[in-house]
Parts: structure tokens; sequence; C-alpha cells
């Protein structure tokens, strides 16, 4: 019956020292030890692992975290850059950049995986490289409506010129181009700031996949390795 | 490194460096050693979780299984950790001693 309290503690934790562990409680129970004491140390060795567990695992997902916002936010300063130059700088009234903008949602979307697979070598945690994904896709949706919102009222003259907004507005009944702009803004926020999230999630997952295999599972962890499969170090 | 910053597991710490230190040992031999040279008796949680906090910080490292017993040993940073304890340890000693002998 003792020998089960071993089943408490987390199945990482498990895998490394359980049967160690089991052996030494056979032992202690042959050696006639008290029982009682045998038990309450498990129990509390239990708790005690599967609190670190969710610190390290806490700590990991922060890592993470900050994985996906540098990607994020390296991206954001990108997109900031070319958005200004090619709606601003070198505004035309013709959109003519359309393979340009699809080759940039691909480099974007290539980015997403690349902070998954960064986060995956920082972390074995199971979902370290979809929250990285998730958080740099985050960032990027919420840059990119930023961007706009700056661009299009700071410079709502230049836009204003650009033919498929002007068509845009007709075809919407007409009225105030700022107006019109920030209402498309309401929709980015709506639409592009959780899709990006939810694409960068899964593509982040996705790049996490391309790892070592030696980080993967927790069952082919050597001796020395950390017990809980999270190296954050 | 240090010693430091294993919390509830320091004290049961020392006791495994310093028995490793006098050669590799598996977990029930550790708790025999322990028991005969501090009269402490760890309990299994609490020697497990301490051999994986040292373990996780390079202090220790794992001999291949023997059965399902599994040796451990202690690092040059265990030993090196271990002695930089000890000395700290022995000087707060030496000098609550001498305290000791002068006013108490």
């Amino acid at each position: 019956m003792i020998r089960h309290l071993v089943r408490l503690y987390p199945r990482r934790w498990r895998d490394r020292y359980g049967s160690e562990l089991d052996d030494l409680v056979t032992s202690l129970l042959t050696d006639r030890q008290p029982r009682r004491r045998i038990v309450a140390d498990l129990v509390r060795g239990a708790a005690d692992a599967r609190l670190q567990t969710g610190v390290l695992m806490l700590r990991s997902y922060r890592t993470a975290g900050w994985v996906g916002a540098r990607y994020g936010l390296t991206v954001a300063a990108v997109l900031a850059t070319v958005i200004y130059l090619t709606n601003i700088v070198f505004a035309t009234a013709k959109d003519t950049d359309g393979v340009k903008v699809l080759f940039g949602w691909l480099g974007v979307f290539a980015i997403l995986g690349l902070a998954g697979l960064h986060a995956a070598r920082r972390s074995s945690a199971r979902f370290a490289p979809l929250v990285a994904g998730a958080v740099a896709g985050l960032i990027v949706g919420a840059a990119i409506v930023a961007i706009f919102a700056v661009l299009d009222n700071v410079y709502v003259d230049i836009i204003g010129r650009q033919e498929q907004k002007i068509a845009a507005l007709a075809a919407a009944g007409g009225g105030d181009m700022r107006t019109f702009l920030n209402q498309q803004l309401v929709g980015m926020v709506i639409v592009l700031i959780p899709a990006l999230t939810a694409i960068g999630a899964g593509l982040g997952h996705l790049g996490g996949l391309i790892r070592p295999a030696s980080t993967a599972s927790p069952t082919s962890m050597a001796p020395g390795q950390n017990p809980l499969g999270l190296p954050d170090h | 490194m240090e010693i430091g910053g294993l919390g509830r597991f320091a004290d049961p710490a020392v006791l495994i460096l310093t028995s490793l230190a006098g050669g590799p040992k598996h977990g029930y031999a550790l708790i025999l050693d322990v028991a005969e040279f501090a009269e402490v008796t760890l309990g299994p949680g609490t020697l497990y979780g301490a051999l994986s906090r040292l373990e996780q910080r390079g202090l220790i490292e794992a001999l291949p299984a023997e059965d399902r017993r599994r040796p451990y040993r202690i690092t040059t940073d265990g030993a090196a950790a271990l002695r930089s304890y000890l000395e700290h340890a022995q000087s707060v000693a030496r000098r609550g001693l001498l305290h000791l002998e002068a006013y108490a």
C-alpha cells in the first residue's frame, strides 16, 4: 500500500526516480522503519515535487512568452518600417504590391514558426512552442492595428488617395474617410488580432515539432538530465 | 555553485554531499550512512527531494543503475560547494566556541 504512494509524484519525476524510490521504500519497510513516518515523508515529498514541477512549468512558459515577445516585437518593428515606407513615403494611388504583401505574410508566418522552434529549444514544456507562437502572433496583430491606427489618422490625406480606399468608402455609402478608416480598424481588432494569435499558436506548435528529439521524451531522459524535463538554463 | 536556494532540502543536501564525499552510494546506503555519522534518519521523500535538486544543480551525478538501485557520486562542483559550506560552518563554529569560552 505504501509503495503506491510513489504514484503521488508527478509523472516525469516518477519516470526518472520512481523505480529507485520504490526500491528504497521496500528496503525501509523490510528494515522495519516506522510506516507512519515513511508515509508522511512520501506525501510531503510528493507535494514538494508537484510544487517544484508547477514552479518550473511557470518559469518555462514565461521563458516561452519572452521568446515569442522578442520575435513579435522584431516583426512589428520591421512591419512598421515597411508599412510606413510603402503607404506614406512611396505612396501610390494604385494597389500594385499584392505579391509583395503575400510574401510578407508568408515571411511573418515563417517567423511565427521560428518562435515556436526557438521556444522548444529553450524549454521542453509541452505547450511552450504554442505559447511562444501565440504571443508573437498577438504582438504582430496588435502592432499592425496600432501602425495603421497611427498612419490612417496622422496621414489620412495620403492614405485617402488610395483608389482601393476610395472605392471601399463609396461602396460603404460614402462619408468621412477618417471615420471609415477607423471603422475598418475596429474590424481589424476583432478579426486580425485573434486570428494572428491563433495562427501563431498553430505555427509555433508546428515549429516546435522540429526540435531535436533528445529533449522530446521524458521517458528517454538520461541520468543527469533535469528530472522535470524543463531545461530553462 | 552554492548549496543555498534548496529551502528545506539544504540540510539534507549537506548530509548527502558529506556522505557522497566518502564514495558513491545508492539511496538506501545513503540513509544508513547519514544515520550513522549524523544521527539523522532521512525519509525517502526527503532524500529523493534533495537528490533531485542536487542532480539538477550538477552537484551530484547518477551512475549506471545496479538492478533497481542507482548509485550517485559527488561532482567536482559538488565537492567545491561542500568544501565552501563546511569551511564557512567551521569558521562560524570556531567563533561560537570562542564566545562561549569567553562569556558563557
